[in-house]
């Protein structure tokens, strides 16, 4: 009796195992449909996840297509994308990445450009262009038409699937507070508000502080980010550009050759690693583990007054659930300046496919997709998408829309990028703990950007 | 003699010639780029962000955590050596195969809630290791107390008996009785606790964020890092840059992991040589008992606290996880097999070399895991270079290249797991049956199959936890057959983190964990019952 159950048991699970293969064959080889699939790959995101959303909407007009969306970490979807051209397998016909990515794309030839692409779909389709917000693009989607020859000029390669900022997120309850509003009248003698300058922004933090034996009492001013993996280097970078700061003379981030000058190393940049130092007593959590998803937590225990956070991770942090989380306000950092940032709809040169997935890019691009993706979490890139009334009632829309207008920070993106990221976090870091005063991390930071500056523009050369 | 040359050593021959050519080739783009260069001695020597530090902070750990971890374990082990195997407190003991089979990420994710919050942990750089080193001890250290606490019940009852009548007190039983025992298992556990140090990535990086200026970046976050970078320029670039550091890190893991060895086997002598009378210290019985719900509590505890604090989303995540779950049971049983087959064969025609461990056999181990000593990174980067030729077109290729690549990749452990496990096997035993026997199967059966069935068992849950937790093939190949590693990793870092998500895929681990631990002991207990007697003989 035993020993028949036993085989039942087995049989059954040998006919689900050929089943559940055979199933799988057909989905993923598409044999069974004469179907185009169209792959897309990017971090999984409000952005990719606003796109899933709305799929459908595509493939339902569009009756030959599939899309298949390939969401993934920031790590996986990046040597995914840097593998899949290195090795022209061709697996992504679109590749969502940073701007830190594009001039390694376009200097390799792994993307088409839009004048490539724009023969494939009717000229009126691209009226979007004329809507994008042009500083945002040109620093996300413009490249050198020859980079051995930059006196020829740019042109643009791929259109910004978002248009990002970091944005001030602040307790509303807090800074609503009476008795609050009250002791910082008394103690400050001003209303207490969300800050616009950064001497405010110190004032507030340390009012808010409250390091109470009794952890429930418990409360911090600010929470900003410390964490290597761009992090830190994001967060920092808002308060040097701020105060008058910059890493490399240049005008946008993947400009640059072995003869751009780092300067890095001046009085603007120190005043800000002293300033982004005598934040450490307000700070909430332990700074070097703080990425941007902790700042959000820290905010959400109710506890922390204000942050630096993400704009695209303000949609799912409101919206846990299908209700929205009121508690947060949001604001432009202080400061005239902001960082804009997002990246690119990168076609792939080895997609079997460049017409109908260019097309899908027009499609994602025109005024009423933007808007739906908007409600689903996409920062977008178009200023007409603003002006919709169902946008503009986000609670971040207006700060945001202002950030990527005012823009001015320029995040590295030349291939030095990731390089220039990594050391500024390493000599922050160590400023933060003490273990150097911030004149010698700034000076060892600089050194260090130059040396080996030259050293990786020598390979660019050799390659 | 004669016997195994003519019959195995051909086998043998073929079965380890098919290895190295399987394991050259498929690495041979690794080995073609590992040339040294004056960058590379830059690396090495002056620049202030070279190799060194990441390499010396990783053999460091991986050398006194692996001692730590191993030692610590062993000691405890020594401690429940009256819990039987066949009672209920030796049933409730393979809870403690929990954590390893939960896998990295899944431990990561648990310890991550865990020390939310807290400060000590985060503090400085040696208390993040100190607390890594315990959660280490939590994955690792808890199935080396079960395999350690199997492997002491295996002495015979004569050897005990003596030990009684001469009168050996509790340390000079454990000097003279159990270490002698464990002493196979103690050098096995080793060499795998200290490649799994080196190299540690997930822990390390989703619950401290490792990174150079807080001095807790070990060689593989350092490489990363580099490889990121790298890419910036081209990705051929980066592999040929990372086949050439990921050289020097090979070799340095290759001489740390020998060197260590050696100083181990040295003082391991001088402990078993050593005939000064040690203290008369008898724990108390309460002491033992004490120890057993610790080690239970420590075990469980962790599990338990993150499902009463840490809300979990639970969506429909069995069928989209069922192709993985399957093709993980082919490829764990495929490994499993290769494996028993290979330890047999080179158990049969290599008795002397591989009856125990000696300085030959160290080598051989240490051979045997030295496709494991290339560091993840350039394995991934190999994997995606294989694609290329194998090809994404046909599903059924890619099913197969997914089960080949896992079979593969877990080999060296399975396989050095089962080498050690045959060490028991007296040699005197193979003569015995090679002068009765002549039928191959019959020898089998009688020599292998009856008398490891339970370590074969082990083999395949700890070859399924393996698979089911692998980074490297399961990211390639992603696309087309789900990940656990990388979508429970998707719901720890990045943009989309969402903690209740993550519950739900630990739910499944946590079920597949049970599946094995009931089906362990069921096996176990079936095996006991038949081989009771054996167990003493041998």
């Amino acid at each position: 009796m035993k020993k028949g159950i036993l085989i039942t048991v087995v049989v059954a699970i040998v006919v689900f195992a050929i089943w559940r293969l055979f199933s799988h064959t057909d989905k993923n080889t598409g044999n069974s449909q004469p179907k185009i699939k169209i792959t897309i790959l990017g971090e999984n995101s409000s952005t990719i996840k606003s796109m899933v959303a709305i799929k459908e909407q595509y493939e339902n007009s569009h009756p030959n297509i599939i899309l298949d969306f390939q969401a993934k970490s920031f790590d996986d979807a990046f040597t995914s994308s840097n593998q899949d051209f290195a090795n022209k397998t061709g697996l992504y016909d679109v590749i969502m990445q940073y701007n830190f990515s594009l001039a390694s794309f376009v200097r390799n030839h792994y993307v088409y450009n839009i004048n490539d692409l724009a023969q494939y779909v009717p000229k009126d389709s691209l009226g979007f262009e004329k809507n994008l917000f042009l500083n945002n693009w040109r620093e996300v989607g413009y490249y050198y038409k020859d980079d051995t020859q930059p006196e020829k000029g740019e042109e643009k390669i791929a259109y910004p699937f978002s248009a990002h900022s970091m944005l001030l997120m602040y307790n509303k309850s807090m800074f609503n507070d009476p008795a609050n509003r009250k002791r910082y009248q008394e103690k400050y003698h001003k209303p207490l508000t969300v800050p616009q300058n950064w001497e405010d922004f110190y004032t507030v933090s340390k009012f808010f502080t409250n390091l109470d034996s009794d952890p429930n009492k418990k409360t911090y001013g600010v929470c900003i980010g410390g964490a290597g993996g761009g992090f830190l280097y994001y967060d920092f970078m808002n308060f040097v550009y701020s105060m008058g700061g910059q890493v490399l003379d240049k005008k946008v981030g993947w400009q640059g050759d072995t003869n751009t000058k780092v300067v890095f190393n001046s009085p603007q940049s120190l005043q800000a690693l002293k300033y982004y130092i005598s934040l450490k007593p307000y700070n909430a959590g332990d700074f070097s583990t703080i990425d941007q998803y902790e700042t959000i937590r820290q905010m959400q225990s109710n506890k922390t007054a204000m942050s630096i956070v993400w704009s695209d991770l303000i949609y799912p942090a409101i919206h846990p659930d299908s209700s929205r989380d009121d508690r947060f306000g949001f604001a432009c950092i202080p400061g005239n300046k902001a960082i804009f940032v997002g990246g690119a709809y990168f076609i792939s040169k080895f997609t079997k496919h460049p017409k109908e997935t260019f097309e899908y890019i027009t499609w994602l691009k025109q005024e009423h997709t933007q808007v739906e993706l908007a409600k689903r979490g996409l920062c977008p890139a178009s200023s007409v998408t603003f002006e919709n009334p169902y946008v503009k009632a986000l609670p971040y829309s207006i700060p945001l829309r202002e950030s990527i207008e005012k823009g001015g920070v320029i995040l590295e993106a030349g291939p030095d990028a990731n390089m220039i990221s990594d050391v500024i976090t390493n000599y922050v870091q160590q400023a933060w703990t003490g273990k150097l005063t911030p004149e010698v991390a700034l000076a060892e930071a600089h050194k260090e950007i130059e040396m080996k500056r030259t050293e990786l523009f020598k390979n660019i050369v050799k390659k | 003699m004669s016997f195994y040359k003519k019959y195995y050593a051909p086998a043998t021959k073929l079965t380890i010639a098919a290895a190295v050519l399987f394991y050259g080739i498929y690495a041979f783009p690794f080995f073609k780029n590992f040339t040294f260069s004056k960058e590379l001695a830059n690396n090495l020597t002056i620049s202030p962000d070279g190799i060194y530090n990441p390499l010396f902070r990783s053999l460091a750990f991986s050398i006194i955590g692996s001692f730590f971890v191993v030692c610590l374990s062993l000691l405890i082990a020594s401690f429940l050596e009256r819990i039987q195997i066949t009672g209920q407190k030796g049933k409730w003991m393979s809870l403690l195969l929990m954590p390893f089979i939960l896998g990295s990420v899944s431990t990561a994710f648990i310890w991550k809630l865990l020390l939310l919050d807290t400060i000590y942990p985060f503090s400085s750089a040696t208390s993040k290791f100190i607390t890594l080193t315990s959660i280490q001890f939590w994955q690792y250290g808890t199935l080396y107390v079960y395999l350690f606490w199997i492997n002491q019940h295996l002495i015979s009852q004569s050897s005990r008996t003596y030990a009684k009548v001469i009168g050996l007190n509790r340390l000079e039983k454990l000097r003279d009785l159990l270490f002698p025992q464990q002493r196979h298992l103690v050098m096995l556990l080793y060499i795998i606790t200290m490649i799994t140090f080196y190299y540690e990535d997930a822990k390390i990086q989703f619950i401290f964020h490792a990174s150079r200026g807080t001095d807790t970046e070990l060689v593989n976050q350092w490489l990363q890092r580099m490889y990121h970078s790298d890419s910036l320029l081209s990705p051929d670039f980066a592999f040929k840059h990372m086949s050439q550091l990921g050289g020097v890190i090979l070799i340095s893991a290759f001489i740390g992991l020998l060197a260590s060895l050696l100083l181990k086997n040295g003082l391991y002598r001088i402990l078993i040589t050593n005939r000064l009378l040690l203290p008369r210290w008898t724990p108390p019985k309460l002491f033992n008992t004490a120890m057993y719900y610790l080690l239970l509590l420590y075990t469980l505890s962790p599990i338990f606290f993150i499902f009463y604090f840490q809300r979990v989303t639970f969506t429909q995540l069995f069928d989209y996880m069922s192709l993985p779950l399957l093709l993980t049971t082919f490829a764990a049983l495929l490994a499993t097999l290769v494996a028993i087959w290979f330890a047999i064969i080179n158990r049969l025609a290599l008795p002397k070399l591989l009856s125990s461990f000696n300085g030959k056999s160290i080598f051989f181990l240490i051979a045997l895991f030295l496709m494991t000593l290339v560091p993840p990174v350039v394995t991934l980067i190999l994997s995606f270079k294989w694609m290329r030729i194998v090809g994404y077109d046909s599903s059924n290729t890619i099913y197969w290249a997914w089960i080949i690549g896992h079979v593969f990749l877990s080999f060296p452990m399975l396989a050095s797991f089962l080498i050690t496990s045959h060490f028991r096997l007296k040699n005197n035993q193979i003569t015995y049956l090679d002068v009765h026997i002549t039928s191959f199967g019959d020898k089998l059966k009688t020599l292998f199959l009856y008398s490891f069935a339970a370590d074969y068992m082990l083999t395949f849950v700890l070859a399924f936890s393996l698979i089911w937790n692998e980074s490297t093939i399961n990211n390639v190949l992603a696309d087309i057959v789900p990940s656990f590693f990388a979508e429970l990793n998707k719901t720890i870092t990045g943009k989309s983190v969402d903690y209740a998500s993550g519950m739900n895929y630990l739910v499944i681990s946590l079920v597949l964990a049970v599946i094995s631990i009931l089906l362990w002991n069921r096996i176990v207990g079936k095996v006991q019952k038949n081989t009771e007697n054996e167990f003493s003989e041998i």
